[in-house]
């Protein structure tokens, strides 16, 4: 979907806050992928994810008159997004998922097949074009869930979505000194999370080790 | 010759990969890493991380999230705050309509579920006193099954021992024709009286009977074996309206009927609440 021209996308914002539903679902149209991105990130849940997007949505709706133009209307609507993921998250306290754990519990090799399926196409030098086999996406999904909530919101919102850190200040309604602290913090926690197990990861993959 | 004798934290670094330092913070650190192996390990684990996660594939969309072209706008007004974690708020944070609702729905689902369940039950109540007062039969009188279910201690002014039940003012039924008005004191089960049901009739049902403390009454013309005193007709004081009679047949039923009736509606009533747009 193109992405709205800023013009348009105000007009829509002012349309919606005169209570036109229309115009407001052209702006979910326009940001759904990332509200949804960014809450199934947050969650590790698909259908949990599905559930508080829409419900995020509905939210920012009824709330649309409090949107003062001028800030990041993404950076709005996904602090509406990431604090009902938040509270989704506290109220189901989930523990990182059961599939993981055969991968991470035991640090053992794990089945040659399974390995082999690892290496595919792999980082050959280019960052921009590396594909992620599922269990890495699945590795770095249990390490975002390990994080704290606060760190992975920043994370999530920096890393993932693209956020600055005025826009994440913005959704977390913090300072920017807060969510720079966040931010590294959160990655350090990853990054230790990632090693630990990076055993399970083909040699291409593994994270240069300062202690090698 | 390195300026810093320490190395950057990983805050430092962090920032400075995303360039988030003014531009002298940014130049100092650009030339600490020029020299200082250490920081550059450190900033080449925290790039790879942050690549990393960069690479994640966006997840496929389950389904279009617009909202439904029927949309009740119900907007906040400014004053109000948007949904705000719950972490950060302090206690004195008014609520948003939104995270209101939330937490409404959760806990409005029990308090929904529970009202539920007790007019399923009032409902239930009601059948079974229907049915108790059918086998019975009207000749009966009921008797000592009176108090088969658990809401005795409710009194009918009947205009006649078998008349249908009569949910009037207790002046009227001292006017009726019959005088045989047959009241019993709720005494005997005082605390039976105190239903949990909270649906309207019951608790109508329930002032009724509770403020019923001696009630004058009347002999009955069923053998039945309460402490019935006789009296001709109906003391006015009494503020009571329904009274029921659960020794007797159409008390029974009458009470069951109107149970069947409130719990009934009580199950449509909370069921008929779904949260459709808010």
């Amino acid at each position: 979907m193109n992405k709205l021209a800023r013009d348009d996308e105000e007009q829509l914002i002012a349309r919606s806050q005169r209570g036109e539903v229309d115009a407001f679902n052209l702006l979910v149209l326009q940001y759904q992928q990332i509200m949804y991105n960014a809450v199934y990130r947050l969650l590790g849940d698909y259908e949990a994810a599905a559930d508080v997007t829409q419900d995020a949505f509905f939210a920012a709706f009824r709330a649309i008159q409090t949107y003062r133009g001028g800030s990041s209307f993404r950076a709005w609507l996904l602090r509406i997004g990431s604090n009902m993921a938040c509270d989704h998250w506290r109220r189901v306290q989930r523990r990182p998922a059961e599939s993981l754990e055969a991968l991470t519990e035991d640090e053992e090799p794990h089945a040659p097949n399974v390995l082999s399926a690892l290496a595919s196409s792999g980082p050959e030098g280019n960052p921009e074009e590396m594909l992620l086999s599922q269990e890495l996406q699945e590795l770095i999904q249990q390490g975002l869930q390990q994080l704290p909530l606060d760190q992975r919101t920043a994370v999530v919102l920096c890393d993932i979505e693209g956020l600055s850190y005025e826009e994440v200040a913005q959704a977390t309604q913090t300072t920017l000194g807060t969510v720079r602290s966040r931010i590294s913090r959160g990655r350090v926690r990853l990054r230790n999370y990632l090693q630990a197990h990076q055993e399970l990861l083909p040699r291409n993959y593994r994270l240069s080790n300062s202690n090698d | 010759m390195s300026q810093y004798d320490r190395h950057l934290t990983t805050e430092q670094l962090s920032a400075y990969l995303d360039k988030q330092l003014p531009e002298e913070e940014q130049a100092e650190y650009d030339a600490h890493l020029k020299t200082c192996e250490q920081c550059q390990q450190a900033l080449a684990g925290l790039r790879q991380t942050v690549v990393l996660l960069r690479a994640l594939p966006q997840p496929k969309l389950p389904r279009s999230f617009v909202l439904p072209a029927d949309t009740v706008f119900t907007p906040l007004s400014i004053e109000e705050d948007l949904p705000s974690a719950q972490e950060e708020a302090h206690p004195v944070t008014p609520i948003s309509i939104a995270q209101a609702r939330t937490r409404r729905r959760a806990r409005s689902g029990y308090g929904r579920n529970f009202m539920r369940i007790m007019s399923g039950l009032v409902a239930v109540l009601g059948v079974v006193l229907v049915l108790t007062a059918c086998p019975a039969g009207l000749p009966h009188g009921g008797g000592a099954a009176s108090s088969t279910t658990s809401s005795g201690g409710f009194s009918s002014a009947a205009s006649s021992g078998n008349a249908p039940r009569v949910q009037s003012a207790t002046n009227k039924t001292a006017a009726s024709a019959d005088n045989q008005l047959t009241v019993t004191p709720d005494i005997r089960t005082p605390d039976q009286a105190q239903l949990t049901e909270a649906t309207a009739s019951a608790n109508q049902l329930q002032s009724a009977s509770a403020s019923v403390t001696q009630p004058p009454v009347v002999s009955a013309p069923t053998p039945n074996t309460q402490q019935v005193q006789p009296l001709e007709s109906n003391q006015p004081p009494s503020p009571v309206i329904l009274f029921f009679d659960l020794s007797q047949a159409p008390g029974r039923a009458g009470l069951g009927i109107l149970l069947a009736i409130a719990g009934t509606m009580g199950l449509r009533f909370f069921r008929r609440r779904q949260t459709t747009t808010d």
